[in-house]
C-alpha cells in the first residue's frame, strides 16, 4: 500500500533520477552508452515494494523519459512499468535476499529492460532491436546499474518502509 | 508475506497502466498534436538545468572522458599539438578565445548558403537515448526564428535538418540517420539521385538514379539537388564519393559517399532559414 508519505517521496525520488539522468547520466558515456538511471529506479522500486508499486514508478518512469526521448511517446513508459512488474514478482520469490542476489536480480532486470525497450521500439518502426550496438548497450546498462543497485536499493527502501522488512536488502 | 489481495490488485494496476501505454503509443502514431507541445514543454524546462549541470560536471564529464574515449582523446590530442605549435605558446585561456572566435568565424563564410538567412547555435547536448546516435540537440529554437525542416549546416557541409523545434532548443536529425532520405546531384556530371544516411556505416549511400553507364569516379563531389520538393536547397556539400559498385540486376550504381561533415566534432552551426515548399 502507497500513503501519502511515502508517495510524495517516490515523487522526489523520480524528480531527482530524472534530473540527474537528464542533467548528468547522459554525459557519462562508455562506448557511446550511457547509464539508465530511470531503469534502475523502475526495477528498484519492484524490487523493494512490490509489483504493483513497481509498475507504477516504471510507468512514471518510462514517461517522463518519454519527453525526451524520440520514437513514439509512451514506448518508455509500456517498456518499464513491464519490468518494474517483473522486478516486484522477481523479488517476491526470493526468500532469503542477500546483497549479492539483489545486484544480481538489478542486473538481469536490467539487460531484460533494455532488451523490452529494444523490442517495442523496433514493433514500432525504430531500429532499436536490430541496432549493431545492442550487445554493447545491454552490457554497459547492465554494468552501470549493478554498480548503482545497493544505493539505490537503500533509497528505495526508505520511500516504501514499511513493506520492506521481508525484501530485498 | 503478500495477500491475495494485493497481488490481485497489482494485477489490476498493470492492465490499467499497460493500457495507458498502449493508448498513449496509439494517439502519439496518430499524429495527435499535444505530445509534440508536451515534449517541447519539458525540452524548455529542462534546458537551464542541462546548462547547468553540464557547467558544473565539465571538469569530471571531461575527466571521464579522457579514460572512456582514449583512443579519440590521442587523436586530439595529436591536432592540439600542431595547434599549440601555432600559437606558439599563446596562453591558453587566450588561445581557447581565438579557437572559438575562428570557428564562429568560419560560420559567417559559407559560400554555399548565398542569401539565405541563417543563424548560428552551438550544440546543447547529445542523444538521450542509447538507441539513438543520429539526433543532437542545439542551443536554439522558435524565439531565434527556427523551424522544422531547415537544412543545419557547418562551413564542410550538410549536418542534418530540425526535426523537433520547440522554444529555446532544436533537435536536428543528422544526415547520418538511415531515414535521412534527400536528392542528391553529382557536381561534375549533374548526374541526379537519391541517398540516405548510412547509420553507423559513417557512410552516405546513393543508391537510386545514378544508372550503370554514368562516370562516377571516387572523389567525385556529392551536392544537395535542390529539385521541385526538395527538402534541402541546392549545392550544399554532402561528401566526396569513395566507393562506386555497379548493381547489374537493377542497372544502378551505388556510391558510398564519406561525409563532408566530422560529426564527432561537431560544435557550432548554422541554421539556414529556409523551408521547404509545401
Amino acid at each position: 500500500m502507497t500513503d501519502g508519505r511515502s508517495l510524495i517521496r517516490w515523487v522526489l525520488i523520480v524528480s531527482v533520477a530524472t534530473v540527474l539522468q537528464i542533467g548528468l547520466a547522459t554525459q557519462v558515456r562508455v562506448a557511446g552508452v550511457h547509464p539508465d538511471l530511470l531503469l534502475l529506479v523502475s526495477i528498484c522500486a519492484g524490487l523493494t515494494s512490490g509489483p504493483g508499486t513497481g509498475a507504477g514508478i516504471g510507468f512514471a518512469c518510462g514517461l517522463v523519459l518519454d519527453l525526451f526521448l524520440p520514437g513514439r511517446f509512451g514506448v518508455t513508459a509500456l517498456a518499464y512499468l513491464l519490468v518494474g512488474y517483473g522486478s516486484g514478482l522477481a523479488g517476491d520469490a526470493v526468500a532469503r535476499p542477500t546483497r549479492a542476489i539483489s545486484v544480481g536480480l538489478v542486473a538481469a532486470a536490467s539487460a531484460a529492460g533494455v532488451l523490452l525497450y529494444a523490442a517495442i521500439g523496433q514493433l514500432l518502426g525504430q531500429r532499436s532491436l536490430s541496432d549493431p550496438r545492442l550487445g554493447a548497450i545491454v552490457g554497459i546498462v547492465t554494468a552501470f546499474n549493478a554498480v548503482l543497485a545497493l544505493p539505490v536499493l537503500a533509497v528505495c527502501r526508505w520511500a516504501h518502509p514499511d513493506d520492506t522488512r521481508l525484501r530485498l536488502r | 508475506m503478500r495477500t491475495v489481495e494485493t497481488r490481485r490488485r497489482s494485477r489490476y494496476v498493470l492492465l490499467v497502466l499497460s493500457l495507458l501505454a498502449v493508448t498513449l503509443i496509439t494517439l502519439d502514431s496518430r499524429g495527435v498534436g499535444v505530445f509534440d507541445g508536451i515534449r517541447n514543454t519539458a525540452g524548455d524546462v529542462f534546458a537551464p538545468v542541462g546548462d547547468a549541470f553540464a557547467w558544473v560536471t565539465s571538469p569530471i564529464s571531461n575527466a571521464w572522458g579522457g579514460m572512456s574515449d582514449y583512443d579519440d582523446l590521442k587523436a586530439e590530442n595529436e591536432r592540439l599539438r600542431q595547434r599549440v605549435d601555432e600559437l606558439e605558446g599563446g596562453e591558453a585561456e587566450a588561445a581557447n578565445a581565438v579557437e572559438q572566435l575562428e570557428r564562429l568565424q568560419e560560420q559567417l563564410q559559407i559560400e554555399f548558403v548565398g542569401d539565405i538567412p541563417t543563424q548560428i547555435a552551438r550544440i546543447a547536448t547529445g542523444p538521450y537515448s542509447n538507441f539513438d546516435t543520429f539526433r543532437t540537440e542545439i542551443d536554439k529554437g522558435s524565439d531565434a526564428g527556427l523551424a522544422v525542416g531547415m537544412p543545419v549546416v557547418t562551413r564542410a557541409g550538410l549536418v542534418g535538418r530540425l526535426e523537433r523545434v520547440s522554444r529555446t532548443r532544436s533537435v536536428v536529425q543528422l544526415a547520418t540517420d538511415p531515414d535521412f532520405t534527400i536528392g542528391v546531384r553529382l557536381a561534375s556530371t549533374q548526374d541526379i539521385g537519391l541517398g540516405h544516411g548510412g547509420g553507423d556505416s559513417n557512410r552516405f549511400v546513393v543508391d537510386r538514379g545514378i544508372d550503370v553507364g554514368d562516370p562516377v569516379e571516387p572523389g567525385e563531389v556529392v551536392l544537395t539537388s535542390g529539385l521541385d520538393d526538395s527538402v534541402m536547397p541546392k549545392d550544399i556539400p554532402i561528401g566526396l564519393v569513395d566507393k562506386v559498385r555497379p548493381d547489374e540486376n537493377t542497372g544502378m550504381q551505388l556510391l558510398l559517399v564519406d561525409y563532408a561533415v566530422d560529426f564527432s566534432q561537431l560544435d557550432v552551426v548554422q541554421v539556414l532559414k529556409w523551408t521547404p515548399p509545401r
